[in-house]
């Protein structure tokens, strides 16, 4: 048995007599393999530590020291719940009215949402003068219903037209008061690893129209800022001159509904942003980007670290029209498999609509338009994908009937 | 506390890479222990460390990638940048045999399921650190929160802040993993001391069951852990919109550990004597309700989550049925006339 199993080891090429020095250099390599283990594989660290670190999750002493309690506890009490509805019942989103059923209209005739226009005129939600963005001259997509929203505080109106062969889906939404535009993160809680669909995400903070965001959770570039805390601010050389923070353009938004754009090479301390941040009380971010419009000017671009944006994808962007006055709009295939586009040639589509500033946010299956709680533009793949998180747009009729709307 | 451990130039050396790296180091020094205890060539272990290292990142990486490539610009940046992003940790488990099976094909004539024996406790402890080094990042990754007070504490749950101020503690899903791998090593340690080189009816060897057996509890593990998890590797139906809502979520790693835990099955099943045979039944019956009761409890997990407790400890009966039903066919297979070895 062992004359076989010396005969054995001796056929193969590497003879006993060169394993001292082989065995060695194995192990070496080994022990160099393992060093490239520790430089490169960290599991999920570098996004979700900033979150551990802003909500001061753990500290293992203090763990170790206070495990303390009761058994009957655990007994008398539920051990687990779920928590991805229980953010539907937290009172910062209590504020948001349930849209009135009313209020909703399928139109197929585009000359009668003038008249819509018009009420909202008559009850100042939109002032004479403001000029909306929904033409009754567009190409529309034929078949498809202009779906609307109108209540005292909140006008949406979303329409599909053809743009250069494209199928663009719009929302315009003009709203009474900033704080009905809203930021919604899965669980109201920055780096909660839980996701959801976009129209679970709407319906749990009564969104008339809502879209996709960011989907700033696997990310860790830009500046994030969610009820005005910075959340998200990393200094680590990015490539080249930029920074994880500056190396993005972020869409900052303060509590008058306003856009500011902090641009990508900017370059400011975490104390000059904070200082920033409370100066223009801004109460949200969102990191993704190109800047595609600025004072009513297309911005083209070469590179972008984010989006892919010289190839042709299904884009999705956030523009602001005038004061509480948006413009949500989405390029991607529809049934009919038409194509999508650049982020310089989505850039040219929002120039046409006359928005002062627009920005492109998370594309591909995330880019998503959810109006009365559906999706309203065709979703890559023909299904919702989950996210981390959304914008989205509340009636306040109630409160408004309570005193204390505008 | 920072998650980085230190800086050398543009070379950030993180807590959780040092933790897997430590974890790789301690499993690896395990393994080449029990291989030289018991006559095995040292050098044997070297050499799979050499060849599991690099494709067990990438296998980990690629299911990742491929089943999250919307985190990142592209497959190949995604495989590559290591800057960011998760691994699929039974990807990096499973290399191990193909890495025992080309050494036997290329330089050493030693059993591939002898070094995998020697290998196993060593792989579950690494397994149980790469699952500690979550303390340097998110260390919850669980869809559940835990209210009952006695429970709010490390290692069960870790506290976290919601948006307006307030604590919430979530199970810790990769603590409760990691304390039960370790558990594993030492079951697994044991029982390679004690039976590693157990005589088997043919055509079953006697070396590859600690290996088998502690795949088959590592798979029970994570099978059920894997369902509090928020963050898990799930199939999408892309194309079949009904069937994205209506199965909800189907977890690449519950698929893959159910399938290991049938093949363990399968091949014990293939050297059951007459004895064996009686119980085959027995086995097959708690494998297959076991298996039944996991999935319903998975598919009733993500509808009904106000019972997760319930649901939970079901699942975890049910894989741990599934585990017994592997270890009986494994005692059936053991030649009890030549017991002794």
């Amino acid at each position: 048995m062992k004359q076989t199993k010396q005969h054995t080891e001796n056929t193969h090429f590497l003879k006993k007599g060169t394993w001292t020095a082989g065995s060695s250099l194995f192990a070496l390599l080994g022990l160099v393999l393992i060093f490239w283990v520790a430089v490169h594989v960290h599991p999920g660290t570098s996004f979700l530590a900033e979150a551990a670190a802003q909500t001061g999750q753990f500290n293992l002493s203090t763990e170790v020291t206070s495990w303390s309690g009761s058994a009957e506890d655990a007994i008398l009490g539920r051990f687990l719940e779920n928590t991805a509805d229980a953010s539907s019942t937290r009172p910062a989103l209590l504020g948001a009215s349930v849209p009135d059923p009313s209020g909703y209209r399928d139109i197929y005739m585009p000359a009668d949402v003038l008249s819509v226009i018009d009420k909202a005129r008559s009850s100042n939600l939109l002032g004479e003068e403001e000029e909306m963005v929904f033409s009754a001259d567009s190409a529309f997509l034929s078949n498809v219903p202009i779906r609307i929203y109108r209540d005292d505080t909140i006008l949406v109106i979303c329409w599909k037209e053809i743009i250069d062969g494209r199928v663009c889906s719009c929302s315009e939404i003009k709203i009474a008061d900033a704080s009905q535009m809203r930021r919604k993160l899965s669980q109201d809680q920055y780096g909660s690893p839980i996701k959801a669909f976009a129209t679970d995400l709407a319906a749990q903070c009564n969104a008339v129209v809502a879209m996709n965001a960011d989907y700033y959770l696997p990310r860790d570039l830009g500046v994030t800022v969610y009820n005005g805390r910075l959340y998200r601010f990393n200094e680590w050389t990015y490539t080249g001159k930029y920074r994880s923070y500056n190396c993005l353009d972020t869409l900052l938004i303060n509590s008058s509904g306003d856009f500011r754009f902090l641009r990508m090479g900017e370059e400011c301390s975490r104390d000059q942003l904070e200082s920033l941040l409370k100066q223009q009380n801004i109460l949200f971010s969102i990191a993704f980007g190109p800047v595609l419009v600025e004072n009513g000017k297309m911005v083209s671009h070469d590179w972008y670290p984010l989006g892919e944006i010289n190839e042709r994808y299904s884009r999705a962007g956030f523009a602001q029209c005038g004061p509480l006055h948006y413009l949500y709009m989405t390029v991607s295939h529809s049934e009919e498999n038409t194509p999508v586009c650049t982020i310089d040639e989505f850039a040219a589509i929002f120039a046409t609509k006359n928005v002062q500033y627009a920005y492109a946010f998370d594309g591909g299956q995330t880019g998503e338009l959810v109006f009365a709680g559906e999706a309203y533009n065709h979703i890559d793949f023909g299904s919702e994908r989950t996210v981390s998180d959304i914008l989205c747009f509340t009636s306040s009729s109630a409160a408004l009937k309570g005193g204390a709307g505008k | 506390m920072s998650s980085t451990a230190a800086v050398f130039g543009s070379i950030r050396i993180t807590w959780s890479g040092l933790t897997v790296a430590f974890g790789i180091l301690a499993g690896v020094l395990l393994a080449y222990s029990l291989y030289t205890a018991h006559s095995g060539r040292g050098k044997a272990i070297w050499l799979v460390l050499c060849f599991s290292v690099i494709p067990s990142v990438l296998a980990s990486r690629i299911v990742y990638v491929v089943f999250h490539g919307v985190e990142y610009s592209g497959f190949f940046a995604g495989l590559l940048d290591y800057s960011d992003g998760g691994f699929w940790l039974p990807g990096a488990v499973i290399t191990l045999w193909p890495a025992a099976l080309l050494i036997k094909k290329t330089a050493l004539p030693d059993e591939p399921e002898e070094l995998l024996d020697a290998l196993a406790p060593g792989t579950a402890f690494f397994a149980g650190m790469v699952r500690l080094s979550a303390v340097f990042g998110n260390t919850c990754r669980s869809m559940y929160v835990v209210s009952a007070p006695a429970f709010r504490h490390f290692p069960v749950a870790v506290k976290m802040l919601s948006a307006d101020g307030q604590a919430v503690w979530h199970f810790a899903t990769f603590y409760v993993s990691a304390l039960l791998l370790f558990a594993l090593m030492i079951a697994s340690l044991t029982f390679y001391i004690l039976h590693h080189a157990d005589k088997m009816k043919k055509p079953c060897t006697r070396h590859g069951n600690v290996a088998r057996l502690t795949l088959v509890l590592f798979c029970a593990v994570e099978l059920v852990l894997d369902s509090t998890r928020a963050d898990r590797t799930v199939l999408s139906f892309h194309l079949l919109r009904f069937l994205n809502r209506q199965m909800r979520e189907v977890s690449i790693t519950q698929i893959f550990c159910t399938v290991m835990m049938l093949l363990c099955m399968l091949y014990y099943s293939k050297c059951t004597g007459s004895k064996g045979k009686k119980r085959l039944s027995v086995r097959w019956l708690l494998f297959g309700g076991g298996f039944l009761c996991a999935m319903t409890t998975e598919v009733l997990v993500q509808r009904y989550t106000e019972y997760a407790l319930l649901l939970t400890l079901a699942q975890a009966l049910s894989a741990l049925a599934m585990a017994a039903g592997v270890f009986l066919g494994y005692l059936a297979c053991r030649d009890r006339e030549n017991y002794s070895s």
